[in-house]
Order: structure tokens, then sequence, then C-alpha cells
């Protein structure tokens, strides 16, 4: 885990695209926070400075970068002039309304610690792991997602789509207090959900899963 | 039957899925790799994946994921409801999260992708073989690029559904950037590798053939002819040109190998293999590639430029071969350097070392102060330094070369002190010493660093020379006579000097240099013993600079030795001390010294003082009350305490009336018995010497009236009355008495008759052995 503040300065607008083409300008401040974002803006950035130099390398290593030949260099830099538009990215699976409330969600987090997930060889991984389950709700976070179910069920999906693990983190979360210390048919008339179980059904999932209620 | 028909219609619609899935994603992921070629610039390659690009094929990526993953728990809940038990658990688990299929899709579509890479001319012919260096360095980095895009935008199926595999135990799933890595090793990498190791190692070769050639010898010619300008420059570009390739051939190779070894327990050959593999190659090639290229130099320049020559080739090695390489080789390269460059030379290193060393030293001007900063500029100097920069990291090579210049130093010091010093100039002989320690001393602070092993070899050297040198031991047979040569010349350091001494440095740096020479001595009980002597000397006779640099002195002896080395020196200076505490309740004009016996080394009249005079000895009435005064005086405060007067220790001063009526009165320095002598001429002005033998022995007679003799203050007249003018005629004492020739004339006022007493030519006499 890395506690990092997100002091970067960038002027580059951004502009998301959400499923119906309204356009959403957003500071890259605040939706690095989606990872699946991130990467992207961290690759075109890439592209940049590298382009920038490609002249005059001096070092071994630039040397060991600067695979083209001459006459390539030539081209790639007419190409590679006019790069002062905005990033346009699309987000199809998204409607408007519930990026609207993601980037609300997103503003209001802005000076929240950025702490890296990253899934795969990190030792701590389970640390924070405990971190992210054991951390209460906060109060903004419940008041944000008082709304209908519908939304709350769109905005989880969105998030993890977009990869933004603590916005996951809170709707499931909200999802689990809804759920905690009710009965099944108070869980069902909550989600609306048929019950499809015939009695003779019903009454074996119970015994077997009996055990459990003793704790 | 109902649930098996409603199975195959679920697979087909899931293939319908995968197919549609796969058709709208594919031409984005063929203009993706399109771009790994020989002739798309880098440039492009990083601006091809443009955000709508990305979000199109990860959403497509995410859609298909999330629905076949509901597709397939609608299934199992299907399931469960017509198969009751077990059968949930039937259902693997993993296909809760799906993608498998798309996956398989990539990987397959990166293969033959990979396949149609290799152009068909490298394929097909092998001799031409540099080329395919060319293509691997121009095709792999873009590859790089393009994968590291595809497994962001595959980030959907890395994070659940292959995430899910691999934590299930799958290790034949790999993260999307892996499995594009693993798909080159095994289409491009695997297939060529041995070519591929072949062909980087001898890019490598040929990139140190023209940095060293070109670029690093430039630098060191200059003394010799320089070639035409304008030549070199145009020449220099296309070397540079071709340097820059070649390092691309070799770090892009090199890296491609490490960066395919994703995880060592899943592949069938592990990482250490691989390593291995190009380890020992590179290894054994460099060896001979250095063997090869040094050999020439070796043999026609001269070892300083060789030795300035393999540091530029460690530099080289250190930053850009090892930059270029050094996931293979980091650090081991290093000795393989040491063998093929200094090993296999060292007996070369070891005597130009010798002879360098051996100038220095001969160069040294033991009459001049010594240069510090004009040694280090030294030519040979330098030379040394920069063989030691060449060996200094290499343990055994430290070794041996301590242990040579151990040798060395031994042995060209102690010429150098043969060669150079006269006979008993020892002060010239001990600065000599002190010049030699320090321009060594400079040699291994500045140059090795102070390195456990050279400083240990030179503390040896240093008991060597400094004990056993021609100057301190002309007989080798002998013991050294070191000990007393350093003890006399402390003494001229702490001896009050009549003249002002410029032959002395400051008082502190002669410590020091004392401390030095003192640590390296190898018999250091005789020091001290004849320190003792040289010190009673100086205490009994006032000769001493002063207290405090005693102290200063006997401080800095304890320090480099132990506080019982100087427990007996400290001990004699105590007693003086507290004898000048007794003076001051005694006579004004009596200075007794009491001192201690077993610290106080007095061996000339030792046998003398025992059974000589003690108590015997009659003093004249004049001095006798004084001295009996002392003794119960001191008895009284010291009870049981033993005194024994060490009279031929003592000094008297008196004042003498036998000048002409009207000059001023003489001023005598004398000994006791040369007071005695004078007093009891004073009553008599002539008397038999036989008359003072009865007193004390004929011997101290003789040898105390030396000096008065000398010096006319008395006459000997034999019995027939006739004056001698001979010495040795004194040896019928029996018939020989003195008179005191009154008035006195002399040119001194203050005469000092203790110098010239001589005991050794009183014996002669009385042995008809001493010649005048």
């Amino acid at each position: 885990m890395s506690l990092e503040t997100g002091n970067e300065q960038s002027n580059a607008k951004i502009i998301l695209l959400s499923g119906e083409g309204i356009e959403h300008p957003v500071e890259e401040e605040l939706i690095n926070k989606s990872i699946l974002i991130n990467n992207l803006l961290q690759q075109t950035k890439e592209a940049k400075t590298s382009s920038s130099s490609t002249n005059a390398p001096s070092s071994l290593i630039d040397d060991i970068n600067d695979i083209d030949d001459e006459e390539d260099e030539v081209a790639s830099n007419v190409s590679g002039e006019a790069d002062q538009e905005n990033i346009v990215i699309p987000i199809p699976n998204v409607r408007s309304s519930i990026l609207t409330k993601i980037i609300k969600w997103l503003e209001h987090h802005k000076k929240d610690p950025v702490i890296s997930f990253s899934s795969s060889n990190n030792t701590s991984s389970t640390s924070t792991d405990d971190l992210r389950r054991t951390d209460p709700l906060d109060e903004w976070d419940k008041q944000f997602f008082t709304m209908d179910q519908e939304m709350m069920y769109e905005i989880i999906l969105a998030s993890n789509y977009l990869n933004i693990p603590q916005l996951l983190d809170s709707g499931c979360k909200m999802i689990a207090n809804m759920i905690r210390g009710k009965s099944a048919e108070e869980i069902r008339q909550i989600f609306n959900i048929e019950n499809d179980f015939t009695k003779e059904e019903e009454e074996a999932i119970r015994r077997e899963n009996e055990w459990a209620e003793q704790i | 039957m109902s649930d098996e028909i409603q199975n195959v219609e679920s697979v087909l619609s899931a293939d319908d899925m995968l197919v549609n899935t796969w058709d709208f994603i594919e031409p984005s992921i063929k203009q993706l790799l399109s771009n790994v070629n020989m002739t798309t610039p880098m440039s492009q390659v990083e601006k091809n994946c443009n955000s709508a690009l990305y979000m199109k094929v990860y959403t497509s990526v995410y859609n298909f994921c999330v629905e076949r993953s509901r597709s397939i728990s609608n299934r199992e809940i299907e399931n469960m409801n017509v198969l009751k038990h077990g059968s949930g658990s039937q259902l693997k688990q993993q296909e809760l999260l799906s993608g498998g299929d798309l996956y398989y899709r990539l990987e397959h579509y990166l293969i033959e992708f990979l396949q149609k890479l290799i152009p068909k001319d490298i394929i097909d012919d092998s001799n031409q073989s540099t080329d395919f260096l060319n293509f691997y360095k121009k095709t792999f980095p873009k590859y790089v690029k393009v994968i590291s895009s595809l497994d962001n935008i595959f980030d959907y199926m890395n994070r659940f559904w292959i995430e899910s595999e691999r934590s299930n135990g799958n290790n034949s799933v790999f993260k999307i950037y892996q499995l594009c890595l693993k798909c080159w090793r095994d289409i491009i990498y695997e297939p060529n590798e041995e070519r591929l190791i072949k062909l980087t190692i001898e890019s490598c070769n040929e990139y140190r053939t023209l940095q060293l050639t070109h670029v690093i010898k430039l630098e060191n010619d200059d003394e010799e002819e320089e070639d035409q300008d304008v030549d070199m420059e145009l020449d220099m570009k296309a070397v540079r040109k071709t340097c820059k390739d070649l390092v691309q051939r070799i770090y892009w190779s090199v890296n491609s190998s490490m960066m395919i070894c994703i995880d060592a327990s899943d592949l069938k050959r592990s990482t250490d293999a691989l390593y291995n593999h190009f380890k020992t190659k590179f290894e054994k090639e460099t060896f001979e590639f250095y063997q090869t290229f040094t050999k020439n130099i070796i043999e026609t320049k001269n070892l300083n430029y060789y030795v300035k020559f393999v540091n530029k080739i460690r530099l080289f090695e250190d930053t850009n071969i090892n930059e270029l390489t050094k996931v293979y080789n980091y650090g081991t390269l290093h000795s393989i350097l040491d063998d093929v460059l200094v090993i296999n030379n060292f007996d070369r290193f070891l005597n130009t070392f010798g002879t360098s060393y051996h100038k220095i030293i001969s160069e040294l001007d033991l009459d001049q102060d010594f240069a510090a900063e004009k040694y280090r500029e030294n030519k040979d100097y330098m030379l040394i330094k920069s063989i030691w920069d060449s060996i200094k990291l290499h343990p055994s090579l430290v070794h041996r070369l301590s242990d040579f210049f151990g040798a060395c130093c031994s042995k060209f010091c102690c010429d150098k002190i043969a060669s150079n010093i006269k006979p008993l100039d020892f002060q010239n002989y001990i600065k000599s010493l002190l010049k030699l320690y320090q321009m060594n001393m400079i040699l291994i602070k500045d140059v090795m660093g102070s390195q456990a092993v050279f400083v240990k070899c030179f503390d040896g050297s240093c008991k060597n020379f400094i004990n056993h040198n021609l100057f301190a031991q002309p007989d080798m047979k002998e013991i050294s006579h070191q000990p007393e040569i350093l003890a006399k010349y402390a003494d001229s350091v702490l001896k009050k000097n009549a003249k002002a001494n410029t032959q002395f440095l400051d008082f502190e740096d002669e410590v020091k240099n004392i401390t030095i020479l003192f640590q390296y001595l190898e018999d250091k009980e005789i020091f001290e013993l004849e320190y003792r002597k040289l010190f009673t000397k100086r205490l009994i006779h006032g000769t001493t600079k002063g207290e405090k640099y005693e102290i200063k002195v006997i401080a800095s002896l304890q320090q480099t030795n132990s506080l019982e080395y100087t427990g007996k020196i400290s001990k004699m200076l105590q007693d003086i001390t507290s004898s000048r505490r007794l003076l001051e309740h005694g006579e004004i004009n009596f200075e007794p010294s009491v001192v201690a016996k077993a610290m106080w080394p007095f061996p000339e009249d030792h046998d003398a003082e025992e059974e000589g005079f003690n108590g015997t000895m009659s003093l004249p009435s004049e001095i006798k009350s004084i001295f009996e005064q002392f003794e119960v005086k001191y008895q009284e405060k010291h009870q049981g305490r033993v005194l024994n007067w060490l009279w031929s220790l003592s000094k008297t001063e008196i004042e003498a009336d036998i000048a002409k009526p009207g000059r001023p009165k003489f001023k005598f320095v004398l000994s006791i018995y040369q007071t005695i002598i004078l007093l009891s001429l004073q009553k008599t002005n002539t008397i038999k010497l036989s008359e003072l033998a009865t007193n004390f022995q004929i011997k101290y007679v003789i040898a105390h009236i030396l000096p008065f003799f000398k010096k006319k203050l008395i006459s000997l007249i034999k019995d027939d009355g006739s004056s001698i003018s001979a010495l040795s005629e004194i040896r019928s004492y029996e018939k020989i008495s003195i008179k005191l020739n009154a008035p006195y004339k002399a040119l001194n006022q203050s005469i000092n008759f203790t110098i010239g007493i001589n005991s050794n030519i009183a014996d002669e006499i009385l042995s008809g052995e001493f010649r005048d």
C-alpha cells in the first residue's frame, strides 16, 4: 500500500462521454481514482514525453530507446505536432445520470489519500483488504447512496467497470448494511426477489444450514 | 433431457457471443499489432492506442465477461434446481467468472501474428546473421509497447477471470501482458535462442572493439601521432552510428530474454537455466575477446600504458557493457576481467610496481625537506596508483601485492640508509628514517586507502628497516643498536641546549617522531634502560629542557606502550620533584636529590659505591654538618629508609679566593671529591697523594685531579722537588704531592672542573697502560 498526495499539475481537460453521448468534463486529478482511466491517461502521457525527446540522444539509455532510423524520425515529428486537443474518453456502458453521480462522489473524495490496490505480488495486500473490509461506511457515502435501488445497482456496476475500488467498496458495504440482520423474507422484499423455492426445498436448505444459526 | 438441450443451447449462444465479440475487437487488435514491424517509427506506436479504441475494446471485453458470468450463474441455479446435492460443486467454480474462450482466442491470434512476423529471408538464410538482431531490436520494443496497451485494454479479464484461474492453481493462464511475452518466447525467442545469444555476444565484441579502438584509445594516444582531424571526425560519426545500432542490438535481445522469464515456477525452463546459458557463454567469449585484444598491447606497449588502458576497459565495461547486459552478468564479469586483464599478467604488474617503487625511494632526497605535493605528482607514484586501482578490488591480488610491497619496502629502505648515511650522524639517521616512513605512509594512505593488509605489511617492513639497517646494526650477528640510538635521539631532543637549535623542529613534532620510531622498536626493554640512563644524567646534572617536556615524552611512550613500561621513568621524575620539596626545609645552599635505588640506573660507579666509601669517607668539617643535619631530618620523616650517598653524582659550587689580590673571586663547579681535595689544600697548600688516598681510593683521587692539573690549578711535585709534566708519571703516586697554584690565573672567572673527570684514564695510569 502506498499513500500519495495527488499534487500533479495538469492542464489537460478530460471529457467523459456517457453512453448517450453527453459530455462530462472532469479534472484529471479526480478521474484518476478510476484505475481504468488512469492507465489510459498514463499511456497517452508516456507517448508524449518520449516523442518530445527524440533529438540528440547523448546517454546510453537514450541510444537504447531510440530505435528508429533517422528517416523515420522526420515523419514522426510531423505527425506529433497537433496534440493540444482535449482528451475525450467514451464510457459507453454508463448512463449520463450515473456518470454525474459518480463525478459527484469523486469530487467529495478528492482529498482522500490514494490507496493503491495492486492485486498481484503485494505482500501487504491482506492488511489493505482488511482495512477495506472493516472500515465503516462514512456518513457522506451513506447519504450518497440514499437513492433507488436501480440507480445504486447501476453505480456499483459502473464502479466495477471503471475500476474505482473505493466506490465499489462503499456500494457493496451499503448493500451489506441493507441485508445485515434481516430475515430471508425481508431480504426478498427489499430486493424484490421472487421466492421460487417449494416448501420442501426451503425446509431442506434450512436443515442443511441449521448449524450456522446456532453460532 | 430437457437441461441437456438447454446446456447445448447456452453453449451455442456463448459461441455466438464469442464470435461476435471477437469479430468486434479483432480489427482493433490487428490495428495495434500492425505497428509491430521493422519500419513503423516508435513515436507512432506510442500514439496508436487512442482513448476511443481503448474504451471500445475494454467495454467489449467487459460486456463479454459479464454476460458470460451472468449466463453461467443462471445456468447453475437451474442445475441446482434439478440436480440438488453435489452437482453444484461439479460445476467448476472458475466458470462463474468467464472469459476463457476469449483468452484462448487472443493467444491463438498472437501466435499466428508472430509466426508471420519474422521476414522470410531471415528464416531461410541463416548466414545473413546480423539481420536477425536488426529485426529483433526493431520489433521487440514495439511489441512490448503494444502489449502493455493490450494488457490495459484486457484489464477486466486480468482482474477477474485470469486472477481467479491463477488463484485456483491454473498456472497455464497468465495476465495478458505475460501471455503476450510468452507467445513471443515460444514463437520468436526460443526457436532462435542459440543464434540470438551468439549474435548478441558478437555484437557485444564488435561494440567493444569499436569503442576501445576509436573512442577510448583516442584519449590515451594523444602523445603519439595525431591523425588528420577531419578524417577522424567523419570516421567518428560513422562509429557513433554503428555503436548506437550495436547498443540496441545487445540491449533488446538481452532484455527480452529477461522479460520473457515470466515466472520461474510456471515455465519449462527456469530463469536460472536461461541465465546460466547466456552467462556461461558470455563470460567465455568475454575472456577470449580480451585475451586477444590485450595481447598486442601487452607486447608492444609499456605497462604504464597498459595499466591505464585496463582501467579504461574496466570503466567501459562497468558502465556500458554492464548497463546493457546487467540482467545476466551483474557483477560477475568483474572476475572474468580480473582474470584476463590482470591476473594473467600479474607478474608484470609486480615487476613494474617494484621498479617504480624503487625509483621513488632512490629519488628521495634525504637531505631535503620532504615535499609531499611534488611527490604525489611523481610519474612513478602515479603509476603505482594506477596499478593499485586496477587490482584493488581483488582481495587475493591485493594480498600478493602487499606481500611484495612489504619485501620491497624493507629492502629498498635498508639499501637507502646503507648508501646514504654517514656513520655516527645519528640525528641525520633518525631524520632519514622518519622521511622514509613518511613517504611510505603517504603512499599507503593516499593510494592504498590504508587497506588493512597493506598497513600490516608496512608495519612489518618498518620493523625491519628501522631495526635492521646497516647504521643500527653494522654487524648482523650482533643485536641492533636502534634502541640506544633512539634513546640518544630522545635525549638530544630533551636536553637543554646552549645553542639555539634550529635543527630541531617543533617539539610536538619531535615527540610524534620519537613515538613513531618507538612503536617499531623490537627491543623496547633496552630502550627503556638506555632512556633511564640518559634521563638520570639529565635530571642529576640538571640538563633537561624542562619537566613539562619530559612529561610529554613519557606520556606519549606510555600511550604507545603501557603504564608499567614507563613506571620506573615516571618514578624517577617523581623522586626529583619530591626532593625539591625537601629542599624547602633544608639549607639554602644544599640541593639533595633523594631517589629510589631500584628505579635509577647508576651503572658506572656501582661497585665503588657498594664497597668503597659508604660511611667510610670522611667529609671535611665544613660540609659534614650539612649532610648530618639532612640525614637526621630525613629519617624523622621517613623512618627505616636507608640513605646512600651517591658521591660520584654530587656537585659542589664554591667560591675560591685564590686570585691575585684585588681580583674577583673564582667560582668553581666541583665534584665532592674535588671539593674534599681543595678543602684539604686550603690549610696546607701541599698534600701528598697517598694521604688523600686514605680517605678514598687513589683511582678516584687521580681521576678527579686530572681537570685541576690540566687547568693548572695545581702542580704535581715529586718528592725530589721536580714537577711532573707527563700524566703517566703519576703511576708512582706515593712519591707525589699536590701543590695549589695560588694565586691562580685563568681566563674565565667561573670554571667547571667536573668536565674532564675520567676514571678510565686513572685506571690506565695506575696500570701503566697510559701513554701521553
